[in-house]
């Protein structure tokens, strides 16, 4: 019997020890695993592979940079890349580069991990819903103040000449510059994606739809003459189109829908009339049976669905170039229609997507800023780390010196490194065109950013790291996620479900959080001269 | 026996005792070590339920902040619904997996056929060894409201009309009862097999010549005999009643919201609220709060059975 009891206590000890630790970093990883569990993760091999090499390289005692960044699947020519880019920072810079690609699927949980755990890591993206978070547990340098050195004036200021002031500085929180935003189109405009063959065969007169009101008719004309199609697919269809800057989270937004009248004034989104109007209006489209009913739990893209045939259209942000994109994914013949032409927003949100920071362990951030500069001025490195080696993976088109294609022989199929992913790199404005794209594609998006109606809040995120308003967060993201997706897909009545959300935001303290971004909202304005 | 004899005999003794019980101590190192670095060093980790934390100060710098971090998981009256949700769902997953296990345990250890034997408990455990991923799929499969097996095939036999089921909460006690029972139940018959299969023959032969039926050897010998393992499962479950199954409470209600009254359990919560923020203090403080209440319930429920049945006592 003894040695039975001491078996057990033993066994009891050491589980409710686990059970204790656990919790050290309970919430992250568990946040880790199930997240890569739900998503595919195809692409987590080639990091793990990667970051084996890491002490690799530097035994000439040059400094090694290394640099992680999220892109698409594994590629088959990924050492071979990674040594010509090692070449040419070495050349450039006196550098060694050691680059650790990300899947998409969980990467945002990967760099936090990195961080968190101290991974060798210098040049760190920071996604911009992330970055409170990221600033406030101080896991990113602040560029403009480390240790009293400005890092981006003093080593980084071909970064201030290439994107511009505005951009440069734009990543701030507090005062805290934590990254340099990509180079990209800011998507403010989004539009209708249909099926071809359905719009051909109903004669739908598409280009005279504006709002979602000028949509019913053509809904009710595809229902009846298709009952087997999903009319439409895709989630969050109330605020896909927006005349509102978020500021971060949605809980407490500037309204812009009067462009010549743009406030500071920040107001509960689920309370205006745009919400309501909206809900109503989708509401009826899951009434009539036009919304797939399981819109608020599936998990399949919206693409896929209309590539299996099950949909005739969905919403979905519209830049240039984006048809022939979308009729790849979709393996059919598409047409598109931009509605609420008016509604083309720039927040603080949309262009600080991806920003380029520096992780708080880096060993050398002077080192890391100067190759920061680099990576957004070299045009080599850009073309490089996106479509890899000259001759090899792409080939300049004839007749022109910034248009690129696949070499003879080769295409998608079986190209060994092809990323084009240039919107979450840091400057592709400086690298090669890909074919299909316009040749001024890169001057067609700065256009359309600079048509675009800039909030006045641009450049402002809201402190949250706060305990008190940290904790306020976390109980209005858990009423909001109880009700958004059923109300994004029309699921519900909005005339009595909205009240009673809104109800319960105030009750987690809804009006105290908007009052602390209002607060730093008027300071920010006040420090940059905004009004 | 003289005085002088006593304290070299005392200390033979004791050598005696060196001598035989080294070799099990040099053996348990390996496993204390394991114990100490994987479970008890980390423990060091509590501290940043009490801090916010700043990576560039590191831990130890880092303010302390007092309760702060707990103050979401106590404020709002989701407090109440996880709490409750959380609590119910696992009494309920106890009282089942015992039963229906022991009830498997016995029917599976009745065969006679050896090989249909094997093929029982295999199936029964399969469930078990599946991720919850592809068990959230199985349901969807079953009751996704425009394509499910439910709503296409089996209501319409009996004309009935579709059912909503990820719009309306009332359905899932019972959905997730079922899926977790179907899958959970494998584990613990396992556990059950083993003891029932360690109670000596005689007993039984004995008891059969005294001309006891089958439910009178079952009450009055196998119940008896698995007691022990049955309390110890218990009481191990006991102490993670704080701790609900992420899997089956998220991706089985594939993460619904209008489920949440039904569906919303501690863990869960605390994942959709910190997901965006990634707060490290805020999600050790539920974690600490989990695991000290799991403590104190695993001490109090012990403290109850040594108080009944010390034989049957974990300490």
């Amino acid at each position: 019997m003894n040695k039975k009891r001491l078996f057990a206590i033993l066994l009891a000890a050491s589980l409710s020890a686990g059970a204790l630790v656990s919790c050290g970093g309970g919430g992250e990883s568990s946040t880790a695993s199930t997240d890569s569990g739900s998503t595919s993760t195809s692409d987590s091999g080639s990091s793990d592979s990667t970051e084996a090499e890491t002490s690799t390289g530097s035994d000439d005692g040059a400094y090694t940079i290394t640099m992680c960044y999220p892109a698409g699947a594994d590629q088959p020519d990924y050492q071979k890349v990674m040594d010509a880019i090692d070449e040419l920072t070495m050349e450039e810079l006196g550098m060694h580069f050691n680059g650790i690609q990300l899947g998409f699927g969980d990467w945002t949980d990967r760099i936090r991990l990195m961080l968190t755990g101290g991974d060798k890591l210098d040049i760190v993206p920071t996604f911009a819903t992330q970055a409170s978070a990221y600033v406030s547990q101080g896991l990113v340098l602040n560029l403009l103040d480390w240790n009293g050195t400005n890092l981006l004036e003093e080593y980084g200021s071909g970064i201030v000449d290439a994107v511009g002031e505005e951009q440069a500085y734009g990543g701030q929180i507090n005062g805290v510059l934590y990254g340099i935003p990509s180079q990209k189109e800011a998507m403010g405009t989004a539009g209708i994606v249909m099926r071809k063959d359905i719009v051909d065969e109903l004669g739908l007169d598409y280009e005279n739809w504006h709002t979602y009101e000028d949509l019913n008719d053509a809904f009710a004309q595809v229902h009846e003459a298709h009952p087997e199609l999903n009319v439409i697919v895709g989630a969050n269809m109330v605020t896909k189109f927006y005349p509102y800057d978020s500021l971060d989270d949605s809980f407490g937004v500037l309204m812009m829908d009067d462009p010549d009248n743009l406030t500071l004034d920040v107001v509960n989104l689920f309370e205006t009339d745009y919400y309501m109007n909206q809900a109503k209006i989708v509401h009826d489209w899951y009434a009539n049976g036009w919304v797939m009913l399981d819109a608020a739990t599936t998990t399949e893209t919206a693409a896929n669905l209309m590539k299996a045939g099950n949909a005739f259209c969905f919403f979905e942000p519209i830049k240039p170039g984006y048809l022939a994109q979308e009729e790849a994914l979709c393996a059919r013949e598409l047409v598109t229609q931009v509605l609420y032409e008016d509604w083309d927003i720039i927040g603080s949100l949309n262009i600080n997507y991806v920003n380029w920071g520096i992780a708080h362990q880096s060993e050398d951030p002077v080192k890391a800023m100067e190759f920061l500069e680099f990576a957004f001025t070299s045009g080599d490195f850009e073309d490089l780390l996106n479509f890899g080696i000259e001759g090899e993976h792409y080939v300049p088109m004839e007749g022109s010196d910034t248009m690129i294609t696949y070499p003879e022989g080769v295409d998608a199929t079986n190209c060994g490194y092809h990323l084009a992913v240039g919107w979450a790199l840091p400057n592709q404005f400086v690298g090669s065109i890909w074919e299909g794209n316009p040749e001024d594609v890169w001057q067609q998006y700065k256009d359309c950013n600079a048509a675009s109606l800039w909030s006045k809040a641009y450049g402002f995120i809201p402190d949250t790291s706060a305990p008190e308003i940290a904790n306020i967060q976390t109980a209005l993201t858990n009423v909001y996620n109880t009700y958004n997706k059923s109300i994004e897909c029309g699921a519900v009545d909005p005339e009595t479900v909205i009240p009673q959300m809104n109800q319960e935001l105030y009750a987690a303290g809804l009006q105290d959080y908007m009052d602390e971004k209002q607060r730093q909202l008027d300071e920010w304005a006040s420090a940059n001269g905004v009004s | 026996m003289t005085n002088a004899a006593v304290p070299a005999k005392k200390s033979s003794h004791l050598l005696a005792k060196i001598k035989k019980w080294t070799p099990v101590y040099l053996m348990m190192i390996p496993g204390a070590l394991y114990l100490l670095i994987n479970n008890y060093i980390p423990m060091f980790g509590l501290v940043i339920a009490f801090k916010q934390v700043d990576f560039q100060k590191g831990i130890l710098e880092s303010p302390w902040i007092g309760l702060q971090n707990f103050q979401f998981l106590f404020q709002t009256k989701d407090a109440f619904i996880i709490t409750r949700n959380t609590i119910l769902y696992n009494l309920v997953f106890i009282i089942l997996n015992t039963f229906i296990g022991i009830l498997f345990a016995i029917f599976i250890c009745d065969i006679t056929w050896k090989a249909g034997k094997k093929v029982y408990q295999s199936a029964i455990l399969f469930p078990y060894l599946m991720s919850w991923v592809i068990v959230g799929y199985i349901v969807y499969a079953i009751f996704s409201m425009q394509y499910g097996i439910a709503n296409k095939s089996i209501l319409p036999l009996f004309g009935m009309d579709p059912v909503m089921w990820y719009n309306d909460p009332k359905y899932w006690p019972a959905i997730l009862i079922i899926t977790n029972t179907w899958k959970g139940i494998g584990y613990g018959c396992l556990i059950y097999i083993s003891s029932i299969n360690g109670i000596e023959a005689s007993y039984f032969e004995a008891a059969e010549l005294d001309g006891a039926n089958k439910f009178q050897q079952i009450w009055n010998i196998t119940m008896p005999e698995i007691l022990p393992s049955v309390i110890t499962l218990t009481l191990l479950s006991i102490g993670r009643i704080f701790y609900s199954d992420f899997g089956l409470f998220y991706q089985v209600p594939r993460d619904s919201g209008l489920l949440y009254s039904a569906t919303n359990t501690i863990d869960t919560y605390v994942y959709r609220g910190l997901m965006k923020l990634g707060n490290v203090g805020m999600s050790s403080a539920a974690g600490f709060y989990q695991s000290v209440v799991g403590f104190i319930l695993v001490i109090f429920s012990n403290w109850v059975v040594r108080k009944i049945s010390p034989e049957n006592a974990l300490f």
